[in-house]
């Protein structure tokens, strides 16, 4: 028996719609993930690339604006 | 390796959520950053953009005024392929190694791993880059749309890429001095993970010289050293290779210039990045969708419908995210808008950014059906790639040269804000004529091609008409072109003199910073903050709280797992049914194998690239039916090694080449298509009839065939007799009806005799065991087989196609 010979009868007609539900799910992880982050951590993260030993400071944003979001 | 050039012992303070260094009380490391190694990739970017813009020009040029064909070195089928890979490989290539390893540097707080591999990965590339410049020109190709270069170079790429680029961006990684991964590097990530795997798997092949070189001792020749044939053939080589074409658009042009918007944008804005929330579902959304999307660049041609339908679905869903990036992108200019109008870097990255949501919005929706119907074989997708490339990678690369010269060479200050403003105006200004006259000139083409008129005939049944109608818009294209070249040209001058205005010796200055610690102190999982419930719904509430993912950002090995499984999960739901499903490509029984002739001539096609101007896909829609014949069908393809379906018409569909016309009316074609086609603006081809077919390399290759399981039969031991009598068999056809004699050593006939025989078999009974061997010794030219078209019906195989395809009224 050849792996041919299995996918033929394995009825992969589902898959299309398989993947859609996979990619559905997975982008909620995602998602809930991003939203649920504290606020503090992505200003933080956002600030990454001033903290690179160049010496300039970086503008910050008013309360509520940018990272924040 | 060690970067570290002293370090000293000092307390050090956390910073926070992670951003920073690690907490405790550590020594500092000193080290300092490589920018040699920027500079080079900048030089390299701005040298090779000025190629690929040139070649470009020729192009357009040639398609207005053939006669710069005048050279076959030149032609435009040999060119296209150069064009396309200098600026694709050779300008945003560099741009995005530039990107990579300043960017990666100072966010990791680490110089990369090593040196030694930062330069081999430059000088490697370079000498890629080269290879392709003197290959193409002389036909040497693997005839596949952006994966042209044969199996020394193919193999050079991987090794450079992944040994070289790869492991030094993945070892500056585990070496860094950064907890957190920023989501620049995400984008790097998923780069190089995903190139390596498209290139790989889309370029497994059968080096015919090597073959022959094992079977015999020696190698012909150059060409038939590198000569290649793909193990995939037809219809699933045409689904691996726009799974490549689409995904090296996704992972070459979108995701590392995305890893290049969210670094340089916020330095050169100095603000951070609008949203960080956004770019993680940016991130991963990206990832996840832009592999399923391939199969779009095949609607309606004989790839399985289902694979077509799930590829115009993601592409729909590929909107999403990607207009998210470019929100991102603009937003973060919030509250700094007064900075555009004085500042040329960031005029360059809104333009840019802009650019990248213009195409992002188009691609989805030239992957709808009804609309890719139209728009596919025109110009209309040349002017959508080129919105990319020259709109969206163009532009994010002079904006971050702009921004970097001055600091990579330590100048000050750019050379002059004004050049650079007039480089961004002249090319803006430049893409709108180009853009604005393909979109014309790919409408005008797709509705001329499907117009009837009052008596349901086509209205332009020559498909010279649609070609002479386009020539002043191919003008405006030159002039868009030389617009957008002036301006790099002025970029490169002011960039220069920007780096005249370097210090005798560059300063490098040294970077502190704590290494990571061994073991990291990582917060305490949450926890759950739900009263009474199931210990299953704590733990869900725990996983929703996401601290999974947070740790997932400070592990560079295990995103790349994770990376590598999102695209190798969506890769494998298209690619198994497609390879395993044996009813996806229904074998036609009157289909064989090409004949040892034909596979010669069928080469010199490739070579001479054909396939960059004709398509060999008549779909199932009724104005192609009309003018071209009976649509194609999967089975027609199963020898096809590369497939040569085509991504554009600038010429017409050849898919029923064979017998349409005369052998004689196509050797006054190859000599010069302007006497039997007047007005057409093909290149000359009369080199063929001068230069001698080597017969004496069709075994080889027929061989090498052969081991892809092509069932050859006889042609495996007497190819080269087999050939020759079919060659005289042409060469006396066309000295019958008028042509020269003497043609039966020429490369000429063997191309005619491939194009005589594309899309004919369908026509024929199914053969007896032993057609291959009677077929090649009596060439099938039988004119009367070829005006009866099958009737679909008459072919089991086309019965069960039709149901695929929904029959062949679809898209009309």
């Amino acid at each position: 028996m050849r792996v041919s010979d299995v996918v033929q009868h394995a009825d992969l007609s589902i898959w299309a719609e398989a993947a859609l539900v996979l990619f559905f799910a997975a982008f909620m992880v995602t998602a809930i993930r991003a939203i649920r982050v504290d606020r503090r951590e992505t200003e933080a993260m956002a600030a990454t690339p001033f903290d690179d030993g160049d010496g300039v400071e970086h503008e910050r944003r008013p309360s509520g604006e940018g990272a924040s979001r | 390796m060690s970067e570290a050039i002293n370090s000293e012992s000092v307390a050090v303070s956390g910073s926070g959520a992670g951003a920073g260094a690690d907490e405790g009380s550590r020594h500092l490391d000193e080290f300092r950053y490589d920018d040699g190694i920027v500079r080079l990739f900048t030089w390299a970017t701005l040298g090779w953009g000025i190629v690929a813009f040139l070649v470009g020009i020729i192009l357009a040029v040639q398609l207005a005024w053939p006669k710069l064909n005048f050279l076959p070195e030149i032609a435009f089928g040999r060119l296209r392929p150069l064009h396309t890979n200098a600026a694709i490989f050779a300008f945003a290539g560099n741009a995005i190694f530039a990107a990579v390893y300043y960017s990666t540097q100072r966010l990791c707080k680490a110089r990369m791993w090593s040196d030694t591999l930062s330069k081999l990965h430059f000088w490697g590339w370079q000498l890629i880059i080269v290879s392709a410049a003197l290959t193409f020109p002389f036909g040497i190709t693997q005839g596949k749309e952006y994966a042209e270069l044969e199996w020394p170079i193919d193999l050079a790429i991987a090794v450079v890429w992944v040994g070289f680029f790869g492991v030094n961006f993945m070892m500056t990684l585990v070496k860094r001095r950064q907890r957190h991964l920023y989501v620049a590097l995400w984008f790097y990530i998923a780069t190089i993970v995903t190139v390596a795997i498209l290139h790989v798997f889309n370029n497994l092949w059968v080096p015919v010289g090597l073959y022959e070189l094992f079977t015999t001792g020696s190698v012909g020749s150059i060409d038939q050293l590198m000569k290649s044939y793909p193990v995939y053939a037809g219809v699933q080589d045409a689904f691996m290779q726009w799974w490549y074409g689409h995904n090296a658009v996704a992972f070459f042009l979108t995701t590392p210039f995305l890893g290049l918007m969210y670094y340089f944008l916020p330095k050169a804005a100095n603000r951070p990045v609008f949203s960080y929330k956004l770019s993680i579902v940016h991130f991963w959304s990206l990832v996840f969708i832009y592999i399923w999307a391939g199969p779009h660049h095949l609607h309606y041609t004989a790839l399985p419908e289902w694979a077509s339908s799930l590829g115009m679905l993601f592409s729909l869903m590929l909107w999403m995210p990607s207009w998210g990036g470019m929100i991102n992108g603009l937003l973060t200019l919030r509250g700094a808008w007064h900075k555009v109008a004085v500042d040329p870097v960031l005029k360059f990255f809104v333009v840019g950014i802009t650019f990248y949501g213009m195409s992002t919005f188009e691609g989805p929706m030239l992957s709808i059906k009804t609309v890719n119907s139209l728009s596919h074989y025109t110009d209309w997708t040349i002017a959508h790639v080129h919105s990319g490339t020259l709109g969206w990678n163009g532009f994010m690369t002079f904006g971050m040269a702009y921004w970097l010269a001055p600091r990579i060479f330590q100048s000050g200050r750019l050379y002059s804000d004004k050049l650079a403003t007039m480089h961004f105006w002249i090319a803006t200004i430049g893409i709108a004529f180009y853009i604005l006259s393909m979109y014309a000139a790919g409408v005008t083409q797709g509705l001329m091609w499907r117009a009837f008129d009052a008596n349901g005939q086509l209205a332009y049944p020559s498909f010279i008409e649609t070609v002479t109608r386009l020539e002043w818009l191919y003008w405006i294209r030159a002039l868009g072109g030389v617009m957008y070249l002036a301006g790099a040209v002025i970029g490169l001058w002011n960039i220069y003199k920007t780096w005249t205005m370097r210090p005798p010796t560059y300063d490098e200055p040294v970077i502190k910073a704590a290494p990571l610690a061994p073991v990291f102190q990582d917060e305490p999982t949450p926890q759950s903050r739900l009263g009474a419930n199931t210990n299953l719904g704590h733990k869900g509430d725990v996983w929703l709280q996401g601290r999974w993912h947070r740790r997932l950002e400070r592990m560079p090995l295990r995103m790349t797992f994770w990376v590598i499984v999102w695209v190798s999960v969506a890769s494998l739901f298209e690619i198994i049914p497609t390879f395993l499903i044996r009813s996806n490509v229904p074998t036609i029984a009157s289909v064989q194998p090409y004949t040892p002739l034909e596979l010669a001539g069928r080469d010199i096609y490739i070579a001479e690239g054909c396939y960059n101007c004709h398509s060999q896909m008549i779909r199932p829609i009724f104005s192609e039916v009309k003018r071209y014949g009976e649509y194609s069908k999967p089975g027609e393809f199963i020898y096809d090694r590369p497939f040569q379906w085509g991504s554009r018409r600038i010429g017409p569909d050849l898919a029923r080449e064979g017998g349409a016309q005369s052998s004689f009316w196509h050797y006054l074609h190859f000599e010069n298509p302007r006497q039997v086609v007047p007005g057409s603006i093909m290149p000359y081809y009369d080199h063929l009839i001068r230069q001698e077919l080597d017969f004496g390399a069709i075994q080889s290759r027929v061989n090498a065939m052969a081991m892809l399981g092509v069932p050859y039969g006889e042609a495996v031991t007497n190819a080269e007799a087999m050939a020759r009598a079919q060659a005289q068999a042409v060469a006396d056809e066309i000295e019958g009806q008028g042509g020269p004699d003497g043609l039966e050593n020429r490369k000429v006939t063997a191309l005619i005799a491939y194009l005589q025989r594309l899309g004919v078999d369908i026509t024929k009974p199914p053969p007896a065991p032993e057609t291959t061997e009677d077929r090649t010794a009596e060439p099938t030219l039988d004119p009367s087989t070829m005006e009866d078209p099958v009737e679909p019906g008459e072919i089991d195989e086309v019965d069960r196609m039709d149901d695929i395809l929904g029959g062949p009224e679809g898209g009309e």
